[in-house]
């Protein structure tokens, strides 16, 4: 977390999005028999250095044995984090949104576990310029084009 | 039922309400007509004259008494975007005349109003529909993913929707929100309590993606943004911890967060979590990224009458150029699924996936927020 941390901090020093008010956070754990409890609390220790009051109490949901827990912080100044983690067979991933009073810092990795989001476009037929890429495939020359 | 082939469509509401987009979006499906505006003899006022505004912009009639213009037999469907203290009232009277009703969101103020309009929908064998997210194409591919059974058995699904919208930084940093454990008044022309407004589209996509009930609720609400939230007494934000009945863990996140908060409309993100996998679905994953030797994204200056960006029309009426960072690839035409999945249901006789009944279980866990916010306890429903 250090690295995040650091870069965090840059941004929060120059002000850029204000007072932090929520940090929303999902982190995936790669599944190594682990409880949850331990990453939980980093998370949670995370959300205290950022959010710039004292926590209040918390909610917490979940199984730290099993796939998930999840936690709801509340702080004196009316700030708030979501934090879950989560037991998962792929590699550790962290997906956090820090937001500040004038502003929001985004941040996720790695980008390409969003592979199940992709949508295929699908063909219909209605493409141009066909001929000509067939005709320079053909002669492996450049194709000039009409108009 | 239906005359010249067509169906004919009521509408309430008028200029500042979503009627601007869902009279364009019923038009535009070849199976309906716009028939006339219409409201109550004795609704509000200005209400009544924003109604006339965009009766003519539109080229329909404006009919005074909503009780003649329920009992013309060439309307068939209403849809119903009066402001939401009216919704519960007026969305049982459409449906007791008979007619199909299509709701914005939220359907109603509260629990006991949304109750009205599902006993009359239920009663008069009509169909009806809330606006939401579930037609859109992000929130199928989720539902595609759960369907599949690929993350094992669901533990948790987390929710984000949150509007860029609104010029931030007004409110006081550091002060704690004192949240009524009721709502009494939702319509402002500066403001709209959020996790409500917005909130309700992430409460809705959990329902209805998981078709599981809420059993507790545990929240909060705040004023992170904007002044003029804290001065109507409403939030800005909120967010929810929610346990489905069989002890699945839900959280959402609902809210208004400024202008350039996001590359574009602002956040829409499900996590899935399952026995066997987790799954991240983004909105704007399907995009193109633009960066051109042109100005940057420059927030409009508030509209008077709508400072927030609430409405197409004040936003067209102030010049406001669109967010171009991110243009999307995939989901152009959501609005008109949306609205043709209704008349659908209405053809062939069978119930909208975001019906009344459904719909206010929405209201429902909402209106449990609040009070959980209010009371700092968890709310058993």
């Amino acid at each position: 977390m250090e690295l995040l941390k650091k870069s965090v901090q840059s941004v929060l020093e120059k002000d850029r999005i204000g007072s932090p008010v929520f940090l929303r956070c999902v982190l995936h754990i790669a599944d190594e028999g682990e409880n949850l409890l331990a990453p939980m609390a980093e998370v949670a220790a995370l959300a205290n250095e950022w959010i710039p009051s004292q926590p209040t109490y918390v909610y917490a949901q979940g199984d730290a044995e099993a796939t998930q827990v999840t936690i709801m912080v509340h702080y004196v100044g009316g700030q708030m984090a979501l934090l879950s983690v989560n037991r998962v067979d792929m590699q550790t991933a962290i997906d956090m949104m820090l937001v500040g009073n004038k502003g929001v810092i985004y941040h996720e990795t790695p980008i390409g576990r969003h592979y199940a989001n992709a949508i295929p476009p699908e063909l219909d037929g209605s493409g141009e310029l066909t001929g000509a890429i067939v005709q320079s495939l053909e002669s492996g020359q450049p194709i000039t084009l009409e108009g | 039922m239906q005359q010249n082939g067509k169906y004919g469509v009521l509408l309430l509401g008028g200029h500042r309400t979503h009627q601007e987009n869902y009279a364009l979006n019923f038009a535009q499906d070849e199976r309906c007509r716009l028939v006339a505006f219409a409201d109550e003899l004795d609704g509000p006022p200005e209400r009544i004259t924003l109604a006339r505004s965009l009766a003519a912009e539109l080229n329909l009639p404006f009919i005074a008494d909503l009780d003649a213009a329920l009992a013309r037999e060439d309307v068939h469907i209403v849809s119903l975007c009066t402001d939401v203290e009216r919704r519960g009232r007026i969305g049982a009277k459409c449906a007791e005349a008979g007619k199909h009703v299509y709701l914005d969101k939220p359907m109603a103020l509260n629990p006991e109003d949304a109750d009205k309009i599902v006993a009359a929908v239920e009663k008069n064998g009509v169909k009806s529909q809330m606006f939401s997210n579930i037609y859109s194409t992000w929130a199928r591919t989720v539902q595609q993913a759960l369907t599949t059974g690929s993350i094992g058995q669901l533990q948790a699904i987390h929710c984000d929707v949150l509007f860029s919208k609104g010029h931030p930084g007004t409110a006081p940093v550091g002060e704690k929100r004192i949240q009524k454990p009721t709502l009494e008044r939702y319509s402002f022309v500066e403001a709209k309590p959020e996790m409500f407004d917005v909130g309700v589209y992430a409460v809705s996509m959990v329902n209805w993606l998981t078709q599981k009930r809420v059993a507790r609720v545990f929240g909060g609400t705040a004023n992170y943004f904007f002044q003029e939230h804290r001065n109507c007494g409403l939030e800005d934000f909120g967010a929810l911890v929610l346990t489905l009945e069989d002890g699945i863990t839900a959280t959402i996140v609902g809210g208004r967060y400024g202008w350039q908060s996001h590359a574009q409309g602002g956040v829409r993100k499900v996590h899935l979590i399952g026995t066997e996998g987790a799954l991240t679905f983004d909105a704007s994953a399907n995009r193109l990224e633009v960066f051109a030797a042109e100005p940057g994204f420059e927030p409009p200056e508030p509209h008077p009458l709508d400072p927030m960006g609430m409405w197409s029309s004040t936003q067209a009426g102030i010049g406001m150029q669109p967010k171009q960072l991110w243009i999307d690839v995939s989901s152009g035409d959501d609005g008109q699924r949306e609205f043709g999945a209704f008349v659908d249901c209405i053809e062939n006789g069978v119930e909208s996936e975001m019906n009344a009944e459904f719909a206010a279980h929405s209201v429902e866990i909402i209106c449990a927020g609040y009070r959980s916010a209010a009371t700092g306890e968890v709310i058993n429903l």
